[in-house]
């Protein structure tokens, strides 16, 4: 059993970067209509610039993570304003092929500037190992934890209390109907994407904490999809759940089954998700007049 | 009007596509034209009067680029260096490069570029073991020379592959020594060992490897964890290896998998002796995780690392700076392209001026105690005998000097060498 928990604990953790990366893919999604492929890669940009900060420039680290969320929020703004604005109104498919060749753009502009090696941190969160009733739990999961865990009740607080939070989930029903009440949708979707791509910087300081940085990063952006469909794309606490959900099924698959296994049992529940409930667990059914 | 227009059109197609046939024909600079069939070498295909082709294939943009490009970077700064020294018999080597994104597929379509449609006299790389396993059949039916991958496969020595020129040993060799090496390293001459290993076709090889060589000598697998190369955590695969108990961990993945790996112990607090196959070699590992945890890890290699000083990592690390690929010198991949392109440049000089696919297959096989200046042993081929390099040892890192430290020396472990694929 003890070993049971161990997976969860684990999976929890990786979970929950699944979730953050997620959680701005929803964001975005939620409020432009964007299906951003390169929110893997965003990831990727965020833990290059954390090296950056911290190898280059020599930043203590927890300044260094701070200036990542704010590089990472400039990146989003400017990519909504140069490349995404341009984009509304246009078929899916043509907004889907723009952020499949930005994705490409951001994997070779990193390697251009950091070559192709693997790059680690000279110093990291701390990742002590806490044993506790037969388990071994990492400080430094624990932490990456509860950082989602603030993230996830700062964007609440965001969204219930505050006048833009308020003015975006608006956005989200209705860009229409919004215009026409007064709410300037282009600061809505700067804002969106300014978060949208924070919370992937911020989930590349964490995998830059928690692994090597490398272009190899931008493939996690791969299960944060399956944890928003999951989570029924436009829920942001489904986002979260979903990226636990898969971070959890995927340890608990490598650690019962195998490794080759793993990405076979999370995509086979994500499918089975999508026959049961299309709209995923935390969606709600679309009803069209026709 | 209508018909004349239709014949108007199937006429310019009918005398584009002699053009571009003709065109086609004298893009090989050979003495005869391509059928583009892949299985009918012309004589000089890839050699022209001022310039020799080499096909490059390597992981350009997929989940191995990590590794792939700095051995790539390697390959090319002895490339850079034979053009810049006057070319090769007062021919240039010009690079066609390929990427084969980790995928067969991608890799075996690269593959048959090279020897039809823009013909080279040989290629170098084809690095991940699986898309090498499954272009032996093609590279043994073109007689196409390929010139030290990063990877060696089984497949390429038995049968032998007589186009085939490795540079580093099959992994039965390196099996052997980390056999012999981890017997000393923890006295334990039968052990329990775990196996972690990539998901590819030299993962399934080097555990059979492992496998059999540990059951031989009375000991047992306790583990034999197999991890993706796009994984993004190793928490479930070390959580096992650890419940297992082993004796010690046999690694054979990227450095970026031994990293994660690492890490992944130090979150239970594990310390367990770890060797690895040369792959996962390099400084990555060890930037990842403090001494208590690093200092566990060893791998084995057939190259020296840069920062020994030889005379031969001295060149290469000039040479890397030179070429603008200091920063990679470190890189074990990075030493063993430049060591591959040592060996491709090498057997073109003694091809000579009459160059192509056969002379050139003819004069690799005739090098003989290639100097390396001490980065490996004397690089040495012949009848039966692809390896290049058998001899290999192990290495550490010391954390205090922030310098690799070579355990022993090639000879002290020539004797656990079995040579199990030699011969073909």
């Amino acid at each position: 059993m003890a070993e049971f928990f161990q997976y969860v604990i684990g999976g929890l953790a990786i979970g929950s970067v699944y979730g953050l990366v997620a959680l701005g893919f929803v964001l975005i999604f939620k409020s432009t209509d964007v299906f951003n492929f390169a929110q893997g890669d965003l990831l990727m940009v965020g833990g290059y610039l954390l090296f950056t900060m911290v190898a280059t420039l020599s930043l203590p680290l927890v300044p260094a993570m701070l200036a990542v969320l704010a590089a990472g929020a400039v990146l989003g703004v400017v990519l909504q304003a140069v490349v995404f604005r341009s984009m509304i109104g246009r078929p899916l498919l043509t907004v889907v092929m723009v952020t499949i060749a930005l994705s490409l753009v951001l994997k070779a502009v990193m390697q251009i500037i950091y070559g192709p090696q693997e790059r680690t941190l000279p110093s990291t969160l701390p990742n002590d190992s806490i044993a506790f009733l037969g388990l071994r739990v990492s400080s430094l999961d624990l932490l990456v934890m509860a950082i989602t865990a603030v993230c996830v009740l700062a964007f609440a607080l965001f969204f219930r209390r505050s006048k833009l939070g308020l003015q975006m989930r608006a956005t989200a029903e209705s860009v229409e109907a919004s215009v026409l009440s007064g709410i300037d949708a282009n600061k809505v979707f700067l804002v969106a994407f300014g978060i949208g791509t924070a919370t992937a910087a911020l989930g590349g300081v964490l995998m830059g904490n928690l692994q090597v940085i490398s272009p190899q990063l931008s493939a996690l952006g791969l299960l944060a999809f399956p944890a928003a469909v999951i989570g029924g794309l436009t829920s942001i606490p489904g986002a979260v759940v979903g990226g636990l959900t898969i971070g959890v099924i995927q340890q608990l698959a490598t650690g019962y089954i195998s490794g080759a296994a793993a990405n076979v049992v999370v995509y086979g529940v994500l499918m089975a998700v999508l026959l049961l409930r299309p709209y995923g667990l935390f969606g709600s059914p679309t009803v069209e007049r026709v | 009007m209508r018909f004349a227009s239709r014949f108007g059109v199937l006429l310019s197609a009918a005398v584009l596509a002699t053009g571009m046939a003709a065109c086609g024909s004298d893009e090989g600079g050979g003495d005869s034209a391509s059928s583009g069939g892949g299985n009918t070498a012309t004589p000089r295909e890839g050699v022209t009067k001022d310039t020799i082709k080499l096909g490059l294939i390597y992981d350009q943009t997929g989940p191995q680029t990590v590794a792939q490009t700095p051995w790539a970077h390697g390959f090319l700064t002895q490339i850079n260096k034979a053009n810049d020294e006057g070319g090769i018999n007062g021919r240039k080597i010009e690079i066609l490069d390929e990427d084969d994104k980790g995928e067969v597929p991608v890799g075996i379509a690269a593959y048959k570029k090279l020897v039809s449609q823009t013909p080279v006299v040989g290629i170098a790389g084809i690095n991940g073991s699986s898309i090498q396993e499954a272009a032996l059949p093609l590279i043994k039916k073109d007689k196409m020379p390929l010139i030290g991958p990063q990877s060696t496969v089984k497949g390429g020595f038995i049968p032998l592959h007589e186009t085939i020129f490795y540079v580093i040993p099959p992994y039965s060799d390196q099996a052997d020594v980390i056999m012999k090496y981890m017997a000393e390293r923890t006295g334990k001459p039968s052990p329990k060992v775990a196996i972690f290993r990539l998901t590819a076709s030299s993962g399934i090889e080097v555990g059979e490897l492992i496998t059999r060589r540990v059951q031989d000598a009375g000991g047992e697998i306790v583990a034999d964890e197999e991890m993706d190369v796009t994984a993004t955590s190793a928490d479930a695969h070390a959580q096992k290896i650890v419940s297992a108990k082993p004796d010690w961990i046999l690694v054979h993945s990227s450095p970026t998998m031994a990293a994660a790996l690492l890490k992944s112990m130090q979150k239970l607090n594990a310390t367990i002796p770890l060797i690895s196959t040369f792959a996962a070699g390099g400084p990555t590992a060890y930037d990842a995780v403090p001494k208590r945890f690093g200092e566990q890890y060893e791998y084995t290699a057939p190259t020296t690392p840069s920062d020994i000083d030889v005379p031969g990592t001295q060149q290469l690390v000039a040479d890397a700076e030179k070429y603008g690929y200091g920063e990679e010198a470190a890189n074990s991949s990075f030493v063993v392209g430049y060591l591959s392109g040592l060996v491709a440049v090498e057997g073109l000089k003694k091809a000579g001026p009459d160059l192509n696919r056969e002379t050139y297959v003819k004069a690799l096989e005739s090098i003989q105690n290639l100097d390396t200046g001490g980065i490996s042993e004397p690089i040495t081929y012949g009848p039966g005998d692809r390896a290049g390099i058998s001899a290999t040892r192990p290495y550490k890192f010391n954390y205090d000097t922030k310098k690799f430290e070579a355990i022993g020396e090639f000879a002290d472990y020539a004797d656990a060498i079995t040579n199990e694929y030699a011969g073909g």
